[in-house]
């Protein structure tokens, strides 16, 4: 949306790393622009974290460069980077005061007395603990731990903050909350935050750009309406958000308009193929629906026959699962106030062409 | 459940006076051990220390002065020993903590895990041969034209003989080798319960790695710093068997001063003054030491 092109501040150019035979991260491609607020998400094991490392300086890649700010860092010991880290379980000191804590990066950068008591103040204020100056970490909640850990890392003004799933070991309430505020320090600094989850709420949330990672390698990047409107493939639409996936064979191809007709085993779906690389009549592929695209009753270029088979009540949203004639459970959700099918009822379902989107079958 | 609540309140006195019993008892075990082994031979012994000796039989005779501490403090015998067993246990905790202190952290920390165990062991397993053996064993090393001596002759660094044995050196060395383990093992268990991504944490914000130790690992593992340190400086101040086999008559510590009055010159009020005062002077020092290890977490 904004118009002038944003400024790289890090890149990771054919990042390659092995634990044992074990390739965890193969090649990786990554840039971070200033002043973003950039989440890696995929599962566990996918290289998240190993990225993380990489750029704190506690992992060294086997392959590859790291650049911050225009400085190649790839051998750079941690102490040496201008990128601090808040780690999953805080790491706070524990013989230190909260005060003690977040000063402790300044001291370590000699800076003079007054000018740190007046940080941490200043500091300790953003985070509103204040009055916890002179608490030792074991005297804390989980989410004031938090909230140091964020103030220790802040404190020494790194150029990127990563952060390590902070959020994991808080409740729901909490992590909700802390989300909102991570996403204001975030903006009200400037500072690009380079945020390691496996939570896509999370991500979705807060991010301005998301990395969806999978076994080491990325399966796309961009901002979160475009990877929950436009997965790049079948893991990235089922990894965001709620999907049925469709599995078929491509039976025409309009080149021109794009659009693409697929036999599947409950009939036809029609859908536009934009912009991806054309497919021939004959590929395997499959079809994307997300639940809250789908229409009960008649009136869509894909109207099929079902059987509802449960409907969970949902608060401000009905879910059905909907057992499509020879095929697949279909997802659909509406508002509770819509549609009056029970279960058992056989309905018609409808989208649009535009609702679905088509995927290589990989 | 309505039984169960009003049967409650009722129950929980008569519950709380036996796990309270239960307490009682379990305390008991340690209390009197400690009567027994600890607080009466310190009370018989201190008492001892205010007799005073048959000059015609030996015997102690039972009256109250405070000649033992009086001789203790004004001849230069006592008093040197004192001062040298002090600087003796110093030296060998000093020692035993800069060597002890980097193996412990290279087992607890750096060495793979697998390691771990079988690292403990070799540290532990001198351990299993008499103090007697491991004290004569360095007679053989230390000894002029021993192996020290062979080694260093043998690679022309030195032409003459070392005059290594029976001198306080020889007491260090073997002091040092029989009480490193302690020291190992107090530093090793603090090391392995000290959160290593607090290190990271260190280093991430900015702390060189000497640093990061200063700051952050070496205030951690105060505890286990003291608890070594007591391990060690405890044992070594009342040592007696190495510093008569490698110290001769030219290293006379407390500890032989000691064994001498109690087994050979039969005077027991002096020995048991000087016993008073080892005891004294461990008391304050575990102390302190507790103390250290207690307030830096």
């Amino acid at each position: 949306m904004d118009e002038q092109k944003p400024q790289t501040i890090l890149s990771l150019e054919s990042i390659r790393k092995a634990y044992g035979t074990f390739q965890i991260l193969k090649s990786l491609r990554l840039e971070a622009f200033d002043g973003e607020f950039l989440s890696l998400l995929g599962p566990s094991g996918c290289g998240k974290t190993t990225t993380l490392r990489i750029i704190a300086g506690f992992e060294r890649p086997d392959a590859g460069v790291v650049i911050l700010g225009g400085q190649e860092i790839t051998s750079l010991p941690p102490n040496k980077r201008d990128v601090s880290t808040v780690f999953q379980d805080y790491s706070l000191f524990p013989h230190m005061t909260v005060a003690e804590n977040v000063a402790f990066g300044l001291v370590e950068r000699k800076m003079a007395k007054t000018e740190i008591a007046a940080r941490v103040a200043e500091m300790l204020d953003m985070v509103r603990l204040g009055d916890f100056a002179d608490r030792k970490p074991g005297q804390l909640s989980g989410g004031q731990k938090q909230r140091v850990a964020l103030a220790r890392s802040l404190a020494v003004r790194p150029r990127i903050l990563l952060l390590d799933e902070p959020l994991g070991a808080l409740d729901l309430k909490l992590r909700k909350a802390m989300q909102l505020e991570l996403r204001s320090f975030q903006q009200r600094l400037g500072i690009t935050f380079i945020y390691v989850t496996h939570d896509q709420e999370e991500a979705l949330t807060m991010s301005d750009r998301i990395v969806v990672m999978k076994g080491g390698e990325i399966q796309q990047i961009g901002g979160a309406r475009a990877i929950y409107d436009r997965p790049a493939n079948r893991f990235v639409a089922d990894f965001i958000g709620e999907t049925t996936l469709l599995d078929g064979v491509v039976a025409s191809a309009d080149a021109g308009s794009g659009l693409v007709q697929v036999d599947t085993p409950s009939g036809p779906i029609r859908v536009v193929a934009d912009n991806r690389p054309a497919m021939a009549a004959g590929q395997r592929c499959c079809v994307s629906v997300r639940p809250e695209k789908v229409r009960i009753g008649e009136g869509g270029a894909n109207t099929f026959d079902a059987r509802v088979e449960t409907v969970t009540f949902r608060g401000p949203v009905v879910e059905y699962a909907l057992q499509l004639e020879k095929g697949k459970m279909l997802r659909a959700s509406g508002p509770a106030t819509a549609s009056g099918a029970a279960s058992g009822d056989r309905i018609k379902v409808a989208w649009d062409i535009a609702d679905a989107v088509l995927l290589e079958d990989v | 459940m309505a039984v169960a609540t009003s049967l409650g309140p009722k129950l929980k006195p008569a519950r709380a006076r036996a796990a309270g019993d239960g307490r009682l008892v379990l305390l008991s075990i340690p209390i009197l051990f400690l009567a027994a082994f600890l607080v009466v031979p310190m009370t018989v012994m201190i008492a001892y220390s205010f007799y005073s000796q048959d000059a015609l039989t030996g015997l102690p005779i039972a009256d109250f002065t405070f000649d033992n501490y009086r001789l203790i403090f004004t001849d230069p015998l006592y008093y040197n020993s004192i001062f040298n067993s002090l600087e003796v246990m110093v030296t060998v905790s000093v020692i035993c903590l800069l060597v002890g202190y980097p193996v412990a952290y290279f087992i607890a920390v750096q060495a793979p895990p697998r390691w771990q165990a079988l690292l403990l062991l070799l540290v532990i397993l001198p351990q299993w041969t008499s103090l007697l053996i491991r004290s004569f064993s360095w007679i053989a090393v230390l000894r002029p034209n021993g192996l020290i001596d062979w080694a260093l002759t043998g690679i022309g660094i030195t032409s003459q003989p070392l005059d290594l044995l029976y001198s306080r050196t020889a007491v260090i060395i073997g002091l040092v080798h029989i009480y490193m383990p302690f020291m190992i093992l107090g530093v090793h268990a603090s090391l392995k319960a000290l959160d290593l991504s607090l290190i990271s944490a260190a280093r991430d914000l900015g702390a060189t790695p000497f640093s990061a130790f200063r700051r952050v690992v070496l205030p951690l593992t105060m505890p286990g710093i003291s608890t070594g340190l007591i391990l060690v400086a405890l044992p070594v101040l009342g040592a007696f068997l190495t510093p008569r086999i490698l110290g001769g008559s030219s290293e006379v510590l407390i500890g032989n001063l000691i064994e001498i009055q109690f087994k050979q010159l039969a005077n027991w009020p002096l020995g048991a003054a000087l016993g008073a005062l080892v005891s004294v002077a461990l008391l304050i020092g575990v102390a302190g030491l507790s103390f250290v290890g207690r307030s830096r977490v």
